[in-house]
């Protein structure tokens, strides 16, 4: 008699449960997604900046052609050139028009020399500008390019220095970026690559990456070997929202030339300014 | 062995419990009024989900597109309040006359009177607002469960000690000690309000509530919180009207959610372990002292259709962590044998939750959720939807009703000691 009472009291309570996983659980499911996407938009700056890093040897103004080749319209983006001083100082030249939401911003090094030390100092400096540009603009994401050591600056910076409690990096694209420096053997693994692997749980999970790599011939693109530049995947494979790599061939695909490679102007086009204010997030990311 | 002791020391305890006369009177009292609290109860449940802004029902039905919801909020929800002021009026007089009784039959009706009258000074106010009424009763919910208790009770001891050693016998000398005793009384409440006695001992009162605040991320100052706060739930300390609101603006929270917003997700927050995450998400499921798997218990397991059945009138309202109804329907409040529990569970579910964020079993919960949303879709809601937190609330709740369980099974069998005492 007991044991019937407590059949039905279960029975019934499994009939209320599904009622109410029906009228309350999936209605409160669909509300909660939408809100939670609705306010990652609204807390989003409308500031949206794209942060360019050059590569060794180079100076701010490194990127003027890509960017004069990016301004085709006939409204001009905003470009802000920053070069930090081995003695931690700014050198800031351009500004950011008022109503402009994706300003070009460059940030260059005085110390701008090859080799692992100078690299990681670079990622120090990076830093400090980025710590300065957010206090001034008030922007809470942005997105990246970088060329050549460019690109190891600012992996190392994402590993290191990059809070991502405050700051948000949606899309980074790295031109021939040597990961593992002039190696051409993919598994012998030089330090820095060594470095930017020990670390990389420290990337943001939300991060698109793509890799682009210009070859003249099938192993380079006359400075750095395509393997190297193959060698990001050890990196962000698996550890970012996507990473892609892309080969570029042809007119313009040695190493100095691939910020002017039109391919590679598309490319970011397509990839890092036609993109709304939301970004990749809400496919990539489970929460 | 040791065991078998202390169960026989809690049958002990209630048994002496069941003799205690004051609270006999006070269980009478709850017992009377329970269904009006629970139909005040529906009503609010009503107002505040489906009918108020922000509230669980009315954003995810999107009722703000409808015109009458306004006037339907306003009329509930004057509703509710009529019968909560109806409710505590009742619960004032039945105590009052059930302890009078227990005196004598003749001191009902005037302990009922004084318990009136002290209720409604207690509860007058004037406003010096030129615009407003000079004086007017305010009995709405707000009022907490022992204040209304302990006024009929007093009401009743009152007016025994009058009677028989006072010898007070006319009309005017009760009337003028009741007035007297009135006043002492608001004089006391004053000075509670006031401060006066929080001044007093500023430094203690200032350390308590620092301990107690909502911006506390040591583990072991949300316990303490979790346990006075539930210690003072048990004593009445609370007013049928009395919401669970989660704690989604405090400035951790704050923090947390805009960390998430800016990574995209949940690892790595500034403040993973704070009352929200803990002790809203995993520690209140059906309202304070994890009242929800006690409820539970009641349904499958209890051998009295009485109470199986207060506890299905009470399944939506507890749902919604509106418990009040269900603690007078137990009645949990002073009930030594549900005292464990009721500090017990709520901290074993904290640990519980603590452990699973460190472990990276589940993430905490971050994202706003609405007002009144039920408890148990708070971990899943305030995660973003995440599976993991909603399957480990569950488990939480499954480890409470195993905790409530030989503590129910106390209650059931004093319970028919009683009755089979009474045949």
């Amino acid at each position: 008699m007991r044991k019937k009472t407590v059949m039905q009291s279960f029975k019934l309570l499994i009939i209320i449960i599904v009622i109410l996983v029906a009228l309350v659980g999936l209605p409160a499911y669909f509300w909660t997604k939408s809100h939670v996407t609705k306010e990652r938009v609204q807390n989003r700056s409308r500031l949206y900046p794209i942060i360019l890093v050059p590569g060794s040897s180079a100076t701010e103004n490194r990127f003027d052609g890509l960017i004069d080749n990016l301004n085709t319209g006939n409204k001009k983006t905003s470009l802000l050139k920053i070069t930090v001083k081995e003695n931690n100082h700014l050198r800031i030249s351009g500004k950011i028009f008022p109503r402009d939401t994706r300003p070009f911003i460059v940030i260059a090094f005085q110390n701008n020399h090859d080799g692992f030390r100078n690299i990681q100092k670079q990622a120090k400096w990076m830093a400090l500008a980025m710590d300065y540009l957010t206090r001034k603009y008030q922007f809470n994401h942005f997105s990246g390019i970088g060329h050549s050591n460019g690109g190891l600056v600012y992996t190392l910076f994402l590993e290191k220095y990059l809070d991502q409690n405050k700051l948000l990096l949606d899309r980074l694209m790295t031109i021939g970026t040597p990961y593992n420096f002039a190696e051409t053997n993919m598994n012998k693994q030089t330090s820095i690559l060594q470095e930017l692997i020990s670390r990389k749980e420290k990337l943001p999970r939300s991060l698109a990456v793509y890799s682009i790599d210009g070859t003249t011939n099938y192993t380079t693109d006359g400075i750095v070997p395509s393997t190297s530049v193959s060698t990001g995947k050890y990196i962000f494979q698996n550890q970012v929202a996507q990473y892609t790599k892309i080969t570029v061939t042809g007119k313009d695909s040695q190493h100095s030339d691939l910020p002017q490679n039109k391919e590679i102007i598309q490319l970011i086009n397509e990839y890092i300014l036609q993109t709304g204010v939301t970004g990749p997030d809400a496919a990539n990311t489970p929460q | 062995m040791r065991e078998n002791r202390l169960w026989s020391f809690l049958y002990k305890l209630q048994d002496k419990q069941q003799k205690w006369l004051w609270l006999r009177s006070c269980y009478f009292g709850l017992k009377t009024t329970g269904p009006l609290l629970l139909l005040g109860i529906l009503l609010q449940g009503l107002t505040l989900s489906f009918f108020q802004p922000h509230g669980f029902f009315y954003v995810i039905y999107r009722l703000d597109r409808q015109v009458w919801v306004p006037q339907a909020n306003f009329i509930i929800h004057s509703l509710s309040c009529i019968v909560f002021g109806m409710t505590l009026l009742l619960l004032c007089t039945a105590v009052a006359w059930y302890r009078a009784r227990l005196f004598s039959k003749k001191e009902t009706i005037p302990s009922m009177v004084i318990a009136l009258f002290l209720l409604f000074l207690f509860n007058f106010h004037t406003k010096r607002m030129p615009s407003a009424r000079l004086g007017q009763v305010i009995l709405n919910g707000n009022i907490p469960f022992i204040e209304v208790l302990f006024l009929g009770l007093v009401s009743a001891y009152f007016y025994h000690g009058l009677n028989k050693f006072l010898h007070f016998k006319s009309l005017w000398s009760i009337a003028g000690a009741t007035v007297s005793l009135g006043i002492v009384l608001r004089g006391f409440k004053h000075l509670f309000n006031v401060g006066f006695f929080a001044s007093l001992s500023g430094p203690l009162f200032a350390e308590i509530s620092s301990l107690l605040g909502d911006d506390q991320t040591q583990l072991g100052t949300i316990i303490v919180r979790e346990v006075g706060r539930n210690l003072l739930v048990w004593l009445g300390f609370v007013s049928p009207e009395q919401i669970l609101v989660a704690h989604t603006d405090s400035d951790l929270s704050r923090a947390n959610l805009s960390a998430a917003l800016i990574k995209n997700n949940l690892e790595g927050l500034p403040h993973p372990l704070n009352i929200y995450s803990l002790s809203d998400s995993f520690a209140v499921l059906g309202g304070y002292g994890q009242i929800m798997a006690l409820l539970l218990l009641f349904i499958l397991f209890s051998r009295y259709r009485k109470r199986r059945r207060n506890a299905w009138q009470n399944f939506l309202p507890v749902f919604l962590n509106l418990n009040s109804s269900f603690l007078v329907g137990v009645p949990v409040f002073f009930n030594v044998i549900l005292l464990i529990p009721f500090l017990i569970v709520p901290t074993v579910s904290i640990l519980l939750a603590a452990g699973a964020i460190k472990l990276n079993l589940i993430p905490p919960a971050v994202y706003q959720v609405p007002l009144n949303t039920p408890t148990i879709l708070n971990a899943f809601m305030g995660t973003n939807g995440n599976w993991d937190a909603l399957l480990f609330t569950l488990i939480v709740l499954l480890v409470s009703m195993l905790l409530y369980y030989p503590f129910f099974k106390v209650t059931e069998t004093t319970l028919y000691r009683i009755q089979k005492g009474t045949e």
